[in-house]
C-alpha cells in the first residue's frame, strides 16, 4: 500500500500514540515506586502455599534486618501474571524488581529494553550457583544476564498414593513396565490409575516431555529448536506421542482428562480417586504446606526399560527476579536480590520444599520427602525445560497444548500431532 | 410534511436567530445558559465515552496496521493490510469465525424463542407469574465469570454433578464429557450462554406486551379468537418490533462472546469452541502479537457494528415513524 511521506508521519504517530495508551493504560494497574526513594516494588506469582509462605518470610526478614529499604509486594496469580508482568514493564510506571520464568520471556524481555543488565550482579554471585548452565540460559541474551536464577522445578518425577497402591499390593514402580503393570492392576480394581487435567494443555505436555527426554534426549530437541538438522517429525518424537497417546488408549485417564484443569486433577488426586499424577516438584512444596489426608509418595519418573536415553530429564530454572530497566528504584532491588540470596533466604525457600539454586540450600534444608528428586536433578546429565518457554507461543502454548490435550483425549493421533507442531514451527520460523 | 398541515411552532422548536438575543439580553443569557447546563450534563459522560471507548477502539484499528509483539514503542513495525491478509488463510481464525455464527444463530432462535415463549406465558397472569419473572431474570444479574467457574467444575465429568445427575435419572448414556467433546462443547456454551441472558430479553418483551391495548384482545375475544389466534394475529404482529430488536440485541452479545468460552474451554478442545474475541485475545496476549490480534478483532468489531448499524436506523426509522 503507498502512502504520501504525510499521511505516512500522520499514522505513524497516532499508532505510536494509541500503542502508548495501551501501554500507559496497563502501566496504571499497578507498579511504580514512591517518589521517596526507599520503597521496592515488587511483583512476584507466589499467591499460595509454600511459595507465598516463604516468600512472605524472606521479605520481613529484609525488613527487619535494615532501614534503607521498604518492600511493596505484589502477588498476582500464575494464570494472568505473564500479561501483567509484560504490560507493566513496558508501561510507564513498572516494578522495581519482578519475578518471571526466564528463557524466552528474559529475550523478550531484554530485546524491548525493558530489563536492567545484570551481569555484573551475576558475576559477583555466579559461584554460589549450582546447576550453572540451566541458569544462565534461562537469563541469557546476546551475551548479557539479564535475571537472576532462584527455584528449578523437576518435571521428572509421578506422585502416587500409597495406601491405594499398597491396598492393591503394587510397589511403586521404576520402570514404565511396572507402571504400566500397576496402572492395569488400579483400572482392574476399579480406581482411576492417573489423574490428569489437560485443559490448559501443559499437563499433557509435561507426559509427552517425558517421553521426548527418553527416546530422544534433550540435545535432539534443541537440535529441533535451533533448526540443526531435526524435526518435530522425527521418529522418537513419534514415538513419544504413541507412549501418550497409548496410555489414554489403555483407560489410564479418566474422563474429562482433556477438559478439567489442572486444579481439577490435583482435587481426583488429593481426594483418593487415583493411584498416581504427574506433576512438577511444586506439588511437593504444596504437599508438605497442606498435606494429605492418606499417605503419598514421589518416586522419579518411571523410564522405559529400552529407552535409549537413560541420563535426561525435564525441568527448568522456573523462578528469575529481573530488574525493570525504568526502576525507579534499582539499588534497592538489588539490595531485595541480595538480601534473597543470603545464607538464611536460601535455607528458608529450601526448608519450604523448593529447589533454591544455591549451592547447599537444598542439601542442607530440604525436608527429607522431596530430596529423592533433587538427588535426580543433580544426577542427570541434561534437564529439558518446559518446550513452551523455549518455542514461539504459536507452537508451544497453541500446537503442543492443543495437540496433547487432543491427544491424551484420543482425538489426535500421534503422526497428526507432531505433523502439526512442525507445521506451526515452520509456519512461525517464516513469520 | 404537507402543505396543508398547520405547524404550531413550540419555543423548543424555534430557529436559532429567532432564539438568541444580543448576549445581555435575557433570552441570550437564557440561552447560554442552558448550554453550559447540556455541557454540564453530556460532558462527563462524552469525555468517558471518548476516553474508554472511542479511543481505545482507534487505537486498535490502527495497531492492527502493525507487526507489534507490545513490549515497547520503538518495536512498532507498520505492515499495511498484511495482517489482515495473514487472517484470510488462518485456519484458526475461520474456523471461530464459523462457530461466532453458529452460536449467533443458534443464540437468535433460542434466546428469542425463549423469552418469547416465556414473556407470553407470563403475561396470561396465572398464579406464581410474578415469582416466576424474578426466578427467570436472576441468571442475567450473575457475572458470565461466575456462571462460567460454576458451570465449567459442574459440568467436570471427575468432580461435577451434572453426570451423576444424569445417572441418578436413569439417562447414564446421555453422562459424558460436556466440555471435552468437540461435537458437545459449542451447544454447551450455546445453552449456557441462552441461560444465562434469555431472562432480560424476556422482559422487554413483557414490557411491550403489558403496552398492549387490552381492548385489542377483548375486541379479538367478541369476534370469537380464541387464546392462540389472538396470540398469532393480534399479539405478536404488535410485538414484531421489539422480537427484531432483541434478535439484534442477541446477536450483537453473541458476536462478542468472550468470558463463558475463556473461562470454562480456552476456546478448547483444540479449537473446537474457539471464537473470534478469544483468539484474538491469545494472539495479543499469549502469542505476543498485539498487532495481528487487533487486525482479529477489528473483523470482529465490524461485524458488530454492522449489526449494531442495523439496530439503530431500524429503531430511528421506527421512532420517525
Amino acid at each position: 500500500m503507498r502512502l504520501r511521506a504525510s499521511h505516512r508521519r500522520i499514522l505513524s504517530i497516532s499508532t505510536a500514540l494509541a500503542a502508548g495508551a495501551f501501554l500507559a493504560g496497563c502501566g496504571l494497574a499497578g507498579g511504580g515506586s514512591d517518589a521517596e526513594n526507599d520503597e521496592v516494588v515488587f511483583w512476584h506469582a507466589f499467591t499460595a502455599g509454600a511459595e507465598s509462605g516463604a516468600i512472605k518470610s524472606i521479605l520481613d526478614d529484609f525488613g527487619e534486618g535494615q532501614e534503607t529499604y521498604t518492600v511493596k509486594d505484589r502477588g498476582i496469580g500464575n494464570e494472568e501474571h505473564f500479561t501483567v508482568v509484560r504490560t507493566g514493564l513496558a508501561g510507564s510506571s513498572p516494578p522495581d524488581l519482578v519475578h518471571y520464568e526466564g528463557y524466552q520471556q528474559t529475550r523478550d524481555f531484554a530485546e524491548a529494553g525493558q530489563l536492567l543488565d545484570l551481569t555484573d550482579f551475576w558475576e559477583k554471585h555466579e559461584d554460589k550457583f549450582i546447576l550453572k548452565e540451566s541458569a544462565e540460559r534461562a537469563c541469557t541474551y546476546e551475551g548479557k544476564i539479564y535475571c537472576i536464577p532462584y527455584t528449578f522445578h523437576s518435571g521428572f518425577q509421578i506422585y502416587y498414593n500409597a495406601e491405594l497402591l499398597g491396598k492393591e499390593g503394587i510397589e511403586p514402580p521404576e520402570t514404565f513396565e511396572e507402571f504400566t503393570a500397576a496402572a492395569d492392576a488400579l483400572d482392574s480394581a476399579g480406581i482411576t490409575p492417573v489423574s490428569i487435567g489437560a485443559k490448559d494443555g501443559w499437563p499433557a505436555e509435561h507426559w509427552w516431555m517425558n517421553f521426548i527426554v527418553q527416546r530422544c534426549g534433550v540435545a535432539q530437541v534443541y537440535d529441533v529448536i535451533d533448526d540443526n538438522g531435526a524435526k518435530f517429525t522425527d521418529e522418537c518424537f513419534l514415538q513419544a506421542a504413541e507412549d501418550l497417546a497409548g496410555l489414554a488408549e489403555a483407560g489410564y485417564f479418566p474422563q474429562g482428562a482433556s477438559s478439567d484443569d489442572y486444579g481439577a486433577a490435583l482435587s481426583v488426586f488429593a481426594s483418593q480417586k487415583a493411584g498416581f499424577m504427574q506433576t512438577g516438584s511444586w506439588y511437593a512444596a504444596e504437599l508438605l504446606d497442606a498435606p494429605t489426608d492418606f499417605e503419598y509418595g514421589i518416586a522419579p519418573f518411571p523410564r522405559f526399560e529400552d529407552a535409549e536415553n537413560t541420563g535426561d530429564i525435564t525441568g527448568a530454572v522456573t523462578h528469575v527476579f529481573g530488574i525493570s530497566a525504568k526502576a525507579k528504584n534499582p539499588d534497592g532491588a538489588k539490595a531485595v536480590l541480595d538480601h534473597m540470596l543470603t545464607e538464611k533466604s536460601t535455607a528458608t525457600w529450601a526448608s519450604a520444599g523448593l529447589f533454591s539454586l544455591v549451592e547447599g540450600a537444598v542439601e542442607e534444608n530440604g525436608p527429607e520427602e522431596v530430596m529423592p528428586v533433587w538427588d535426580a536433578v543433580l544426577q542427570a546429565d541434561a534437564s529439558l525445560p518446559w518446550l513452551e518457554n523455549e518455542l514461539p507461543p504459536g507452537v508451544g502454548e497453541d500446537a503442543i497444548y492443543n495437540g496433547s490435550a487432543a491427544l491424551v483425549a484420543g482425538r489426535m493421533t500421534p503422526q497428526e500431532f507432531v505433523e502439526s507442531i512442525q507445521a506451526a514451527l515452520d509456519k512461525a520460523r517464516q513469520g | 410534511m404537507s402543505a396543508n398541515q398547520v405547524t404550531t411552532v413550540l419555543p423548543e422548536q424555534q430557529t436559532p436567530s429567532s432564539r438568541t438575543g444580543p448576549p445581555n439580553h435575557p433570552a441570550g443569557r437564557k440561552e447560554g445558559r442552558r448550554r453550559l447546563e447540556l455541557v454540564a450534563f453530556l460532558g462527563p459522560a462524552l469525555g468517558f465515552y471518548l476516553a474508554f471507548m472511542m479511543v481505545p477502539l482507534l487505537g486498535t484499528f490502527l495497531i492492527s496496521f502493525t507487526d507489534w509483539p507490545g513490549f515497547s514503542l520503538e518495536q512498532i513495525d507498520w505492515v499495511g493490510l498484511d495482517n489482515f491478509r495473514e487472517l484470510a488463510g488462518d485456519d484458526v481464525f475461520w474456523l471461530a469465525f464459523r462457530h461466532n455464527l453458529l452460536l449467533l444463530v443458534g443464540a437468535i432462535v433460542l434466546n428469542t424463542g425463549l423469552a418469547l415463549v416465556l414473556a407470553l406465558a407470563l403475561d396470561q397472569h396465572l398464579r406464581g407469574s410474578s415469582f416466576f419473572r424474578g426466578v427467570f431474570l436472576m441468571p442475567t444479574v450473575i457475572s458470565l465469570v461466575v456462571v462460567a467457574l460454576v458451570f465449567g467444575l459442574g459440568l467436570s465429568p471427575s468432580l461435577g454433578f451434572i453426570n451423576p445427575a444424569f445417572e441418578a435419572l436413569g439417562l447414564g448414556r446421555f453422562a459424558g464429557e460436556w466440555l471435552g467433546d468437540p461435537d458437545r462443547v459449542l451447544p454447551m456454551i450455546l445453552l449456557l450462554d441462552t441461560w444465562s441472558t434469555f431472562g432480560l430479553y424476556m422482559f422487554l418483551l413483557i414490557a411491550r406486551l403489558i403496552a398492549i391495548p387490552k381492548e385489542l384482545k377483548e375486541a379479538a375475544a367478541i369476534d370469537g379468537a380464541n387464546e392462540l389466534r389472538t396470540i398469532w394475529h393480534i399479539v405478536l404482529p404488535l410485538l414484531r418490533s421489539t422480537i427484531t430488536m432483541v434478535m439484534l440485541l442477541v446477536a450483537i452479545n453473541s458476536l462478542k462472546m468472550f468470558e463463558l468460552v475463556y473461562v470454562m474451554t480456552s476456546g478448547g478442545p483444540n479449537h473446537a469452541s474457539e471464537v473470534i474475541a478469544t483468539w484474538g485475545y491469545f494472539q495479543g496476549f499469549t502469542a505476543t502479537r498485539v498487532g495481528y490480534g487487533s487486525a482479529t478483532l477489528v473483523v470482529l468489531l465490524v461485524l458488530t457494528f454492522i449489526l449494531a448499524t442495523i439496530y439503530v436506523r431500524r429503531f430511528r426509522m421506527q421512532d420517525d415513524l
